[in-house]
């Protein structure tokens, strides 16, 4: 179960139908992420994604996110690490992607939660902590993100001693 | 990650199961099944799998296969376990690889094929499951369903050699009746198969 790459499938299935069913939607988005709107600029990184994905270019996708970011957006921050993830094998993107992490799950952002857990749990980008690791996932759990609940809910059953198995974080 | 807790696991699979996450509703049919957490309950495990089988989950569609099999927690109805098997099978889940070349093998709930019952033992055996290569060396050894083949036997037995009682002993026993020739062979072929199986873990 390559979890990143099934929430990045998701949020790009989101985005996908969204523009699909309003062909104005995305020049609004435009005119309003230009403008300074941090939402509108994660959603039209959002939007950027299913075509970064196909063609391994998240240059767009992260330029919009970054904006949005900077301006202290958690959702844009936590797209703005899983990007940095999705560019296969970078250890430094993984260290960036977990700062990225931490930040948004300190606002409160369940995704990002999730993936400081995962994080924690994979030692990718910050040294392997069991404790840390259930410590964020359980936070994202109890805001009930479903993916979180079923890690959570697999840890339980595992046990401490041995390694989840099949996860693997890009 | 947290201390082993049979209670919590069952809860948080229930909590996303609810939502309908497929991998919850799968773990929470297991927890059901084996009475892990919860009060064991067939019929609300095999309402779980169904759920998850009905989502794409391999691991569920097997499991759901082997209710239907069994008649565990749903009537028992050997063509239904065959379509789940099918779909496990084809979803790349080597154990239920496994349950369906059983079930070509003996023509249970599926009109009888040696064929395709070698077909999807070796697929099984080829993804790493011992009990295959078992199954896969013992039909090379006495020919059934497939040209008899002894070296082909030899590798698949040392495939499953140190997972596999029953292999380990089939090995022994047919290493003594080969040629020294053959065994070169046999060893040759395991290799080749060893690398291939190898290679699809990655």
């Amino acid at each position: 179960m390559k979890v990143i790459q099934i929430l990045l499938a998701l949020l790009v299935s989101n985005s996908a139908m969204i523009i699909a069913n309003e062909p104005q939607f995305i020049n609004k988005l435009k005119s309003d992420a230009m403008a300074g709107n941090a939402t509108a600029q994660c959603n039209l990184g959002v939007s950027y994604m299913e075509v970064a994905r196909s063609r391994k270019d998240y240059a767009e996708a992260v330029k919009w996110f970054r904006k949005s970011a900077e301006q202290g957006n958690a959702q844009a921050r936590t797209n703005l690490a899983l990007a940095h993830l999705a560019v296969d094998g970078i250890k430094e993107n993984q260290v960036e992607a977990v700062r990225l992490f931490r930040i948004a799950a300190e606002q409160g952002n369940p995704t990002a939660q999730l993936f400081l857990g995962l994080s924690y749990l994979l030692g990718e980008g910050v040294p392997q902590n069991n404790a840390e690791a259930v410590k964020w996932i359980r936070k994202s759990a109890h805001q009930g993100f479903v993916e979180a609940q079923t890690m959570l809910g697999l840890s339980y059953k595992i046990g401490s001693k041995k390694r989840l198995p099949g996860c693997k974080m890009v | 990650m947290a201390a082993k807790n049979d209670f919590l696991a069952a809860k948080w699979f229930s909590k996303a199961a609810d939502a309908g996450n497929a991998v919850a509703e799968y773990e929470l049919g297991a927890c059901y099944f084996n009475g892990r957490g919860v009060k064991k309950d067939e019929v609300e495990a095999a309402r779980w799998f169904l759920k998850s089988a009905m989502q794409g989950n391999p691991d569920a569609q097997r499991n759901i296969g082997t209710c239907f099999a069994n008649g565990h927690g749903v009537e028992k109805n050997q063509a239904q376990a065959v379509e789940w098997f099918k779909k496990a099978a084809i979803n790349g889940d080597p154990r239920g690889m496994f349950c369906l070349g059983y079930h070509y093998a003996k023509g249970i709930g599926v009109k009888p094929s040696q064929s395709e019952a070698i077909k999807w033992y070796r697929k099984a055996a080829i993804n790493g499951l011992p009990e295959a290569q078992f199954i896969m060396g013992l039909r090379y050894e006495i020919g059934s369903g497939i040209r008899k083949d002894l070296a082909e036997a030899y590798a698949f037995f040392r495939l499953a050699e140190s997972k596999n009682e029953d292999a380990k002993t089939a090995l022994e026993k047919l290493s003594k009746s080969m040629t020294g020739r053959q065994v070169d062979t046999g060893k040759k072929r395991f290799k080749k198969l060893d690398s291939i199986i190898n290679n699809r873990k990655v």
